[in-house]
């Protein structure tokens, strides 16, 4: 606090402070509304970039493109194949997927891994993943790329990906006949969606060095292929296609660098694919560029909307983790006489990102690793958009500062007026110490719920002792902290000076967790900023009434578990509708304790953030606010007993 | 009397000066005029440089052997040629043609044959290399391939190319060479006498800006872009996936092609073989520290290892005079009667020591 004592900025007659602490609430707004505004003008082309790419190495479309129709007549023949495997068999097509790999030449292995579902009470799930490996001809297996295709079983609720593999297949057996490959490229099949990738990356990446009684055991691989510099994931729904989906937010929104996803934008316009980030079928190439700033925007939300949730839109988003740049190509099929791009020309444009992926040297390390496309050739970098989460932050330490600030007069005046009555050298200080013990009281309420929930033991002991399925053990865990939060205030007698140390703390720590937040993630920090950042402009002791009950009642409307639970609503009234009162509390019920156990699912397998900030930081920073405010009312409360006495 | 000197002496100042340039103008006989543009070189040396790596720097390492060809096909030999490679685009894993380098997409002539002789070759490509070799002030041990053994009757051709800046030009990926420590390098040939003439050529982006600094004399300088511009690449073999050639080389190599060993070319054609037409940036021509008229000027004065060669029909008498002993040489007072003994001294200085 070594800033906020320093005399030369607290003295009474510091300029900038009184301006400050006169205005404190209208430039707190201000920065609200700035921060709003400027996140606006990002959809105006001054404040966002066109597309290029800086990475000299990939240098796209420089080579001919040498894959002919024998291998899109191949990927039909393997297709075809495919599906009478896929009909005649349960599972993964093991045998025929390892047969055609072997034929074309590639070092094929088996990875299995299992699964030791943490809320089952024992019950374990297994899985195979085929990779096969070609072999650098003239350089040691010291760097590697991936291409994947996950299988589907056809029951699957997902849209049919049948032509994955095939093509996969197909460009692997031309890849294989070339000489000019640096890296090895490993063509990897996986199942179950997004858990046979995870296994396969912890796999390769800590294979043999893992617990192995962890929930995810993925075991080791037999043989691997050098640091992996990137990797494609193609979902293909059909060997006609209608346009190419390129999906790219990764596990707690990472994205692949800039310089891959403009890649693949060049080489797919250079094969004449319509193809883009949210690409839709009346989304036409070179068309979709548009100045206007309400389409950008909506693009620009659509964006930070499927960033900010922090689930993988596709298995390229596990990549991110390894800092392996990723991203998944989605074939939509083509409705009929609607064709608009061929397998072959899918194949050359896998064939033109690997010859540019090919001539890397090193990571990609150029370009950007934060940004926001507004279209598929421009996009906003952090140093455009940081500055709307920088004045959401800004209030929250503006506010504390000048909590500080005027606390630390009242300390001087007090200990004056003390001293003038005692003895020399005895000086009385506050007493934090009730308000660091709610602190640390809240965090540790947190911690508590993060760990009971992540414990398989509790929902074994609530599932034998209750009947109790885990969803409805995680959402009655939750609902039981949620009630202690709700009493916490009441544990607590706070007088005024620690009720604002506490509201510092408070403060500063929700002000440091929106920074990280939005550092790391942009999005998520962003949509929280913007229901958080009311609260750091209302939280003060002592103002008018009316603010009090508005603040009270924003306090209560944002606590963590509502807003979980109006997405619920949001989720149920969309999927069910004319339902009865009844039915649909309990759908909603359903839908809530589903998102939570799917947060704490992900937490646990996947390292999904999502549960942990809920947990560790939004619920204590919740309990912190909705105390400061409880007491605040009984603090008014109790002075006006006084006055009247 | 002081007043009638000065006026004698400004008499005698124009009327030398008039002689002087009647003299110049019409006496002087024309064998003698072009005597002094004729050059007295002795021997011819090429330092040729590529100075990046990476594989899409492909066009560099094409740029410097296409110039290696002309000059070996033009004469020097492999012993004169000082070939640096600062990567093997031949065996690189990425490279289609193994073992072989193209500067052209008709792929017609393989610039990387059998008999390219690299002498520097990957990170042995450095600005310290490259300042000691042309000082000649190589490490001991560094093998004869590798110096630079230039005499005061050697005609230099310094070929640069790779990415350079605004007084710079980057070596490798880690270090720049600055057109200061160029022009030291090139005064310091200068006055160890290691050349005659110099004609210095470089292909790189604001390629004028590394000869600017020059102050030493007889050199001749040729850049492929002026400052502030950039130098372009000819044309992508979409074949390999990489630009070939850049298209200053490219034209300068068009010319050279056309040159043969016993070609009256001079450099005043060769300075103009990129016009900003084709060439897109505009070429850079430093002729002030060059005393002779680039028109009069041979190309294979620098590109040739051609030595003018004087027929003799008349027999010449070649006299052998009898060669002295040892002794007789080194002993100057024969002592009579007396054998000449000889001391060797010893070889620790041990009596400073007694």
């Amino acid at each position: 606090m070594g800033i906020l004592t320093d005399p030369s900025l607290s003295s009474n007659d510091g300029g900038i402070v009184k301006v400050l602490a006169q205005h404190k609430k209208k430039i707190c707004f201000l920065l609200y509304i700035a921060s709003l505004g400027w996140f606006c003008c990002l959809g105006m082309s001054d404040f966002n970039h066109s597309a290029y790419l800086s990475e000299n190495a990939l240098s796209p479309g420089l080579v001919y493109t040498e894959i002919t129709r024998d291998s899109e007549k191949l990927a039909q023949q393997y297709h075809t194949e495919f599906l009478h495997e896929r009909e005649n068999h349960k599972g993964t097509p093991i045998p025929w997927i390892l047969a055609k790999m072997k034929q074309i030449g590639l070092e094929t292995h088996t990875h299995n891994y299992t699964l030791n579902y943490p809320f089952g009470g024992g019950k374990v799930f297994t899985g195979t993943n085929i990779y096969g490996i070609l072999r650098a001809p003239r350089i040691g297996s010291t760097e590697g790329i991936v291409y994947s295709a996950p299988f589907r079983p056809k029951d699957s609720l997902e849209a049919d990906i049948s032509a994955s593999i095939p093509i996969l297949l197909a460009f692997a057996e031309s890849a294989r006949r070339k000489n000019y490959w640096a890296k090895d490229f490993i063509f990897l099949v996986t199942d179950n969606e997004q858990l046979g990738i995870q296994a396969w990356l912890e796999a390769y990446h800590l294979g043999g060095l893992q617990n192995d009684q962890g929930i995810l055991n993925s075991g080791s691989l037999p043989a691997r292929a050098g640091a992996l510099q990137a990797a494609l994931n193609l979902e293909i729904q059909g060997m006609e296609l209608d346009y190419i989906n390129v999906k790219v937010e990764g596990l707690n929104g990472g994205l692949p660098n800039l310089d891959y996803f403009n890649l693949v934008q060049r080489i797919t316009a250079k094969e004449r694919i319509s193809a883009g980030y949210k690409q839709t079928a009346g989304k036409m190439k070179y068309t979709t560029h548009s100045t206007k700033i309400e389409d950008n925007l909506k693009h620009i939300l659509s964006m930070i909307l499927t960033q900010a949730n922090c689930v993988p839109t596709g298995n390229h988003g596990l990549f991110h983790q390894y800092r392996i740049e990723a991203l998944t190509l989605q074939g939509i099929k083509a409705k009929s006489s609607h064709q608009r791009a061929g397998v072959l020309s899918v194949l050359k444009s896998i064939e033109g990102i690997s010859r540019s992926l090919n001539n890397l040297l090193e990571k990609f390390h150029q370009s950007f690793f934060f940004y926001i496309l507004v279209h598929n050739d421009r996009f906003i970098s952090i140093g455009d958009y940081m500055p709307c989460a920088i004045l959401f932050v800004a209030v929250f330490f503006i506010k504390s500062f000048l909590m500080w600030h005027d606390l630390n007069k009242k300390v001087d005046k007090w200990n004056d007026d003390i001293y003038d009555k005692k003895c020399e050298g005895e000086v009385l200080e506050i007493h934090y110490m009730q308000s660091i013990v709610a602190f640390a009281c809240a965090i540790g309420l947190g911690l508590s719920l993060n760990f009971v929930c992540k414990n398989g033991a509790v929902s074994e002991f609530f599932a034998v002792k209750f009947g109790f399925t885990t969803e409805n053990t995680v959402a009655i865990v939750i609902l039981c902290f949620v009630l202690v939060g709700l009493i916490f205030p009441f544990l607590f007698k706070f007088d005024e000076l620690e009720l604002k140390v506490l509201q510092i703390g408070s403060q500063i720590f929700v002000g440091c967790v929106l920074l990280t937040v939005s550092l790391l993630n942009f999005s998520l920090g962003f949509l929280l900023g913007i229901f958080l950042t009311p609260l750091g402009i209302f939280n003060e002791v002592g103002q008018n009434k009316v603010m009090k009950y508005l603040n009270s009642l924003y306090i209560i409307l944002c606590h963590p578990v509502l807003v979980i639970y109006y997405f619920a609503v949001a989720i149920t009234e969309q999927n069910f509708d004319n339902l009865a009162f009844k039915d649909f509390i309990e759908k909603v019920f359903m839908a809530f304790s589903n998102i939570a156990t799917y947060g704490v699912v992900d937490n646990l397998i996947y390292g999904n953030w999502m549960f942990s900030i809920t947990t560790l930081a939004l619920f204590p920073a919740w309990i912190l606010y909705f105390s400061a405010n409880l007491r605040d009312w009984a603090l008014s409360g109790s002075s006006r007993k006084v006055k009247v006495e | 009397m002081e007043f009638s000197c000065k006026f004698l002496a400004i008499f005698l100042a124009i009327t030398i000066l008039t002689v002087t340039r009647t003299l110049g103008n019409s006496n002087v006989p024309q064998k003698f005029v072009d005597r002094i543009q004729k050059s007295n070189h002795t021997n011819n040396w090429a330092v040729l440089v590529d100075a990046s790596r990476f594989w899409f720097n492909y066009r560099h390492v094409a740029n410097v052997l296409s110039i290696y060809r002309s000059v070996k096909r033009l004469g020097i030999p492999d012993s004169q040629i000082i070939l640096m490679l600062a990567d093997d685009m031949a065996c690189n894993p990425r490279n289609s043609r193994p073992a072989q380098v193209f500067n052209n997409a008709n792929q017609h002539l393989n610039v990387y044959g059998d008999d390219v002789e690299v002498d520097y070759r990957g990170y042995d490509v450095t600005v310290e290399n490259f300042v000691r070799l042309l000082t000649g002030r190589t490490v001991n041990g560094t093998a004869r391939s590798k110096k630079l053994l230039t005499d005061a009757g050697s005609n230099v051709l310094i070929y640069l190319t790779g990415h350079g800046g605004d007084g710079f030009l980057k070596f490798q990926d880690s270090e720049e060479i600055t057109s200061q420590e160029l022009a030291d390098a090139i005064e310091q040939m200068w006055e160890k006498k290691r050349y005659n003439e110099l004609f210095f050529m470089v292909d790189t982006c604001q390629a004028a800006s590394l000869y600017e600094k020059f102050t030493s004399p007889n050199i001749l300088a040729v850049a492929s872009s002026l400052v502030g511009e950039d130098s372009l690449s000819h044309h992508v073999d979409p074949s390999i996936g990489v630009y070939m050639i850049d298209r200053y080389t490219y034209y300068a190599l068009e010319f050279l092609e056309k040159v043969q060993v016993n070609s009256q070319k001079t450099m005043g054609e060769f300075l103009k073989v990129c016009p900003k037409r084709v060439c897109i940036s505009t070429v850079g021509v430093r002729k002030d520290l060059f005393n002779r008229d680039p028109d009069k000027v041979l190309i294979t004065d620098f590109f040739g290892g051609v030595r003018p060669t004087k027929i003799l029909s008349d027999p010449i008498d070649i006299e052998f005079t009898p060669e002295k002993t040892f002794e007789e040489v080194n002993i100057n007072i024969p002592l009579e009667g007396a054998k000449p003994s000889y001391n060797f001294p010893s070889q620790f200085a041990s009596e400073l020591f007694d």
